[in-house]
């Protein structure tokens, strides 16, 4: 199981490439704990909290009053990163065509 | 099972020409043909020596943008024709699509239409690319370049003439898993260009090979895959591992939705957990994928997982980083459950 510094190593490298891939400019910045993504519209942590029960990721939008939002995996988890840095384009949903034999 | 064919190319790249002598090759005699033209009159039809009854003609607008459901409908229609025997009992349906037309989305209709899924095979897309005018066309052009990108086959064409260029490194880069013909005047045997198996794996094997020995390709070239840029880069992923069937999952939900249109295409071999004997077969076009089909062993001895992502303008090794995190935390829940 990893521990939590390969989880921040995953973490960097996952949101650096999702700036790429949105065509967003920012920056990530790690420690050993979390992540920050800073872009002209938003301040984001993300941490794997790993404390009591299952982990999960955990992101704090620092310029809002919200409460630390819980994600159980790295789908959701990027899905309110990319939200939150303003990406305008809707995502697309996986389709799977149908079976022949079905 | 009928196989349907796209046939696509740029203006004046030769796919007139081409279907027009395939269709005089015996091997063909079983073909039906949907010509997509853009403009009120059609020409192409006339140009195609063929049975009439066979030819059907779209001319109401492009087939990638505004008229995908005449083209299920056309199909349905002419499936019906054949079995009621009002026309030929064709084996295969030719596409053959506007020169501007984008071929991803009219290859998503055909594989994701439930009225067509029992009816149809989707065999992959035949795109003509015209060697004399190709370098500038490419230049100029997005849509030759993502006709190209998207293809399984490509067809170069003009290559007998004094001002032919060498266009199969470009084409390399751009799409290291189609293969690259050649067709003189539209002269090419159809077991070259059609019933490839490229949906269907198991048919045919050796086209999955040539997805494997495009990743080799794809990596040669990784360092400098834009240089002619054309925005589409090749990506290549192996992966020793084998990965849990619901990471797979996972990772082409998160590609499917955070890359989109830009990833043109996807295909693989992925070794499971769950089945590591039997190799998955991960097909993509941009956000619409063929449900994964397992082969009885894997090609050979190599058993790596190996996926090719073409895409416009993405960085290959997110998907790597991508993919390693996403077992990782599966991995992590499966132990924790254990």
């Amino acid at each position: 199981m990893p521990d939590n510094s390969e989880w921040v190593e995953h973490l960097e490298t996952l949101l650096n490439g999702a700036l790429d891939i949105w065509r967003v400019d920012g920056t990530v910045t790690c420690n050993t704990a979390e992540c920050t993504l800073r872009t002209s519209k938003a301040s984001i942590c993300v941490a794997r909290v790993t404390d009591d029960g299952d982990p999960y990721w955990e992101v704090i939008l620092q310029d809002s009053d919200l409460p630390p939002l819980p994600f159980g995996g790295i789908q959701g988890m990027l899905r309110a990163v990319r939200e939150a840095v303003g990406v305008d384009e809707a995502g697309t949903r996986l389709v799977i065509g149908p079976r022949a034999d079905c | 099972m009928v196989s349907v064919s796209v046939l696509t190319g740029f203006l004046g790249s030769g796919k007139t020409t081409l279907l027009s002598r395939l269709l005089r090759h015996e091997d063909m005699a079983k073909t039906a043909v949907i010509i997509n033209e853009f403009g009120a009159v059609g020409l192409d039809h006339m140009l195609v020596e063929a049975s009439d009854e066979n030819i059907v003609q779209l001319n109401s607008g492009c087939l990638c943008c505004t008229i995908r459901g005449d083209l299920v409908f056309t199909l349905l229609d002419l499936l019906g024709r054949r079995e009621r025997g009002e026309v030929l009992a064709f084996e295969r349906i030719v596409i053959e699509t506007t020169g501007l037309a984008d071929p991803a989305p009219i290859l998503q209709a055909l594989m994701t239409d439930t009225a067509l899924a029992g009816d149809i095979q989707v065999d992959g897309v035949v795109t003509t690319v015209d060697v004399v005018n190709g370098t500038a066309t490419l230049d100029r052009y997005p849509e030759a370049i993502k006709q190209a990108a998207v293809a399984d086959r490509i067809v170069l064409t003009k290559t007998d003439l004094p001002e032919a260029e060498d266009l199969s490194e470009r084409l390399s880069v751009i799409n290291p898993t189609a293969s690259l013909l050649t067709a003189i005047n539209g002269d090419i045997a159809p077991a070259r260009l059609f019933d490839s198996g490229v949906f269907d794996p198991a048919a045919k094997p050796v086209d999955v090979q040539t997805w494997l020995a495009a990743e080799q390709h794809a990596r040669h070239h990784a360092h400098d895959v834009n240089r002619h840029g054309d925005g589409i880069t090749a990506h290549a992923m192996v992966r020793e591992r084998p990965l849990h069937a619901v990471a797979l999952t996972l990772f082409l939900e998160i590609l499917a939705e955070h890359c989109g249109p830009d990833l043109l295409r996807v295909k693989g071999l992925v070794k499971l957990v769950e089945s590591a004997d039997r190799p998955a077969v991960v097909h993509g076009v941009q956000n619409v994928f063929h449900p994964l089909i397992w082969l009885d062993r894997w090609p050979g001895e190599d058993c790596n997982s190996k996926l090719v992502f073409i895409t416009k303008d993405l960085p290959g090794q997110w998907f790597e980083d991508l993919l390693e995190a996403l077992d990782a935390e599966v991995a992590e829940a499966h132990q924790r459950q254990a």
